[in-house]
């Protein structure tokens, strides 16, 4: 089985899902609301979207997991480092029109460069992350806890937030932020792929 | 009495239910120690903190239902737990109202831990009030009940989670909401917050009783919905 029919089959896969398209929908819908019903105030609705995208990563990475579809995918393709990566990749063509549509819909279009590529990034982490952990639940809390709750309290607080996931967030002009985002994304793609290496199906 | 018992023992041999009790416990106790030395004079101290504490409150209502419901993991008996729960209680209204009760002893055994923390924290920097600490467990308890509604309705708690916890946010989109139309301090958490912090920026000032009676009509109307829903389809 060649790259491109793996990267395929992510593909068929994530889109077959309902929830990919019920999670872009309310994702799309609920950034143009808040774009239109708070532009006067200066609200950015990205803070708020991303968690649509932090969804759609952890469903994507989770899907394999509810009825053992995993046995399956990984008869099929066998090589697992390369599966993984193929699954990254078909994230990414899916999320990246998506972010772009979103970013257009939400805020100004001075910024939707580093918003798309910031929420894009962020869906790549978050599947990462729900590769690691393999349920759902436990990796939507957590990734929502800390980009919403634990992200922001630091903000204020510690020097060091600045060089976090999230800080990219509240300033999405400044491509440095998406630097930093993509440093955390080549090291949890990383460690993701070596746990599904090395980790009993 | 042994459904109840039974529920109990359901959620406490979760691991996501002992994260929440962490969670719950941890956050508002270490931002109240954060908060405390730059907050001299802030009536609200703690109970603010306490505010965001309750997304411990939020995973264990999700939790609750939504392990009934699960398909991941090992053994996770392919996600049919539900139907294993109504083999041994047939009764919906029974298993239910256990659920229910289970999920409102460990949260408000939670809330009262977690806000005595708090508060003896803050009354090592003044004078805290303790008066008001029954409205925190009560609030505690409430969203935690409103998240197992959400929950039941949905059969999964993706959406219940990413819903409730956008808005434990420090910014949280009914405040937002708030700007936008004076009607959104009738949310539930906004109305809840009446009953344990003081000064609430919002257009409309509320009691503690009624911001509490409020929420309760929510809890009840949602619980209601989900119970109409749970006992009209198939598991």
């Amino acid at each position: 089985m060649t790259g491109g029919r793996a990267i395929r089959a992510e593909i068929l896969k994530l889109l077959s899902l309902p929830a990919t398209y019920f999670t872009l929908l309310c994702t799309l819908g609920v950034s143009a609301i808040l774009a239109t019903a708070f532009s006067r105030q200066g609200v950015s609705p990205a803070g708020y979207t991303q968690a649509g995208f932090i969804v759609l990563g952890v469903i994507a990475a989770t899907s394999e997991y509810s009825g053992g579809q995993i046995h399956r995918t990984l008869t099929a393709m066998p090589r697992r480092i390369a599966l993984h990566l193929a699954k990254i990749a078909a994230l990414l063509i899916v999320a990246v029109p998506a972010a772009i549509l979103t970013a257009l819909a939400g805020g100004p279009w001075s910024d939707a460069v580093g918003t798309s590529a910031y929420l894009a990034l962020t869906t790549i982490l978050s599947a990462a992350v729900a590769t690691v952990l393999r349920w759902s639940v436990p990796a939507v809390a957590g990734l929502l806890g800390y980009y919403f709750i634990a992200g922001p309290l630091l903000r204020d607080r510690a020097p060091f937030a600045a060089y976090l996931p999230d800080a990219a967030s509240h300033d999405l002009r400044a491509l440095g932020g998406s630097a930093v985002v993509l440093g955390w994304v080549l090291v949890a793609v990383g460690i993701s792929a070596i746990t599904f290496h090395r980790r009993d199906a | 009495m042994r459904a109840y018992r039974a529920e109990l023992r359901k959620l406490t041999s979760l691991p996501s239910v002992w994260v929440a009790v962490a969670v719950g416990v941890l956050l508002p106790a270490a931002l109240t120690f954060l908060n405390a030395r730059a907050a001299s004079g802030n009536v609200d101290l703690g109970f603010q903190e306490l505010a965001f504490g309750v997304v411990g409150a939020i995973i264990l209502g999700v939790v609750a239902v939504s392990s009934e419901y699960t398909t991941e993991g090992e053994n996770a008996g392919g996600g049919r737990q539900i139907t294993t729960s109504l083999t041994v209680v047939p009764s919906r209204r029974r298993l239910l109202s256990t659920k229910l009760a289970a999920v409102g002893t460990v949260v408000a055994a939670l809330a009262t831990v977690s806000s005595t923390i708090t508060l003896v924290i803050v009354e090592a920097q003044g004078v805290s009030d303790f008066g008001r600490l029954p409205g925190v467990v009560l609030y505690w308890v409430l969203t935690a009940l409103l998240a197992s509604g959400l929950t039941l309705l949905a059969r999964n708690g993706i959406l219940p989670l990413t819903v409730l916890i956008l808005n434990t946010s420090v910014v949280t989109v009914t405040y937002l909401l708030a700007k936008l139309t004076p009607l959104a301090v009738f949310f539930p958490d906004l109305a809840g917050f009446r009953m344990f912090v003081e000064r609430v920026d919002l257009p409309v000032q509320l009691a503690p009783v009624t911001g509490g009676l409020v929420m309760t009509a929510w809890v009840a109307a949602l619980l209601a919905a989900g119970f109409l829903v749970f006992r009209g389809r198939d598991a």
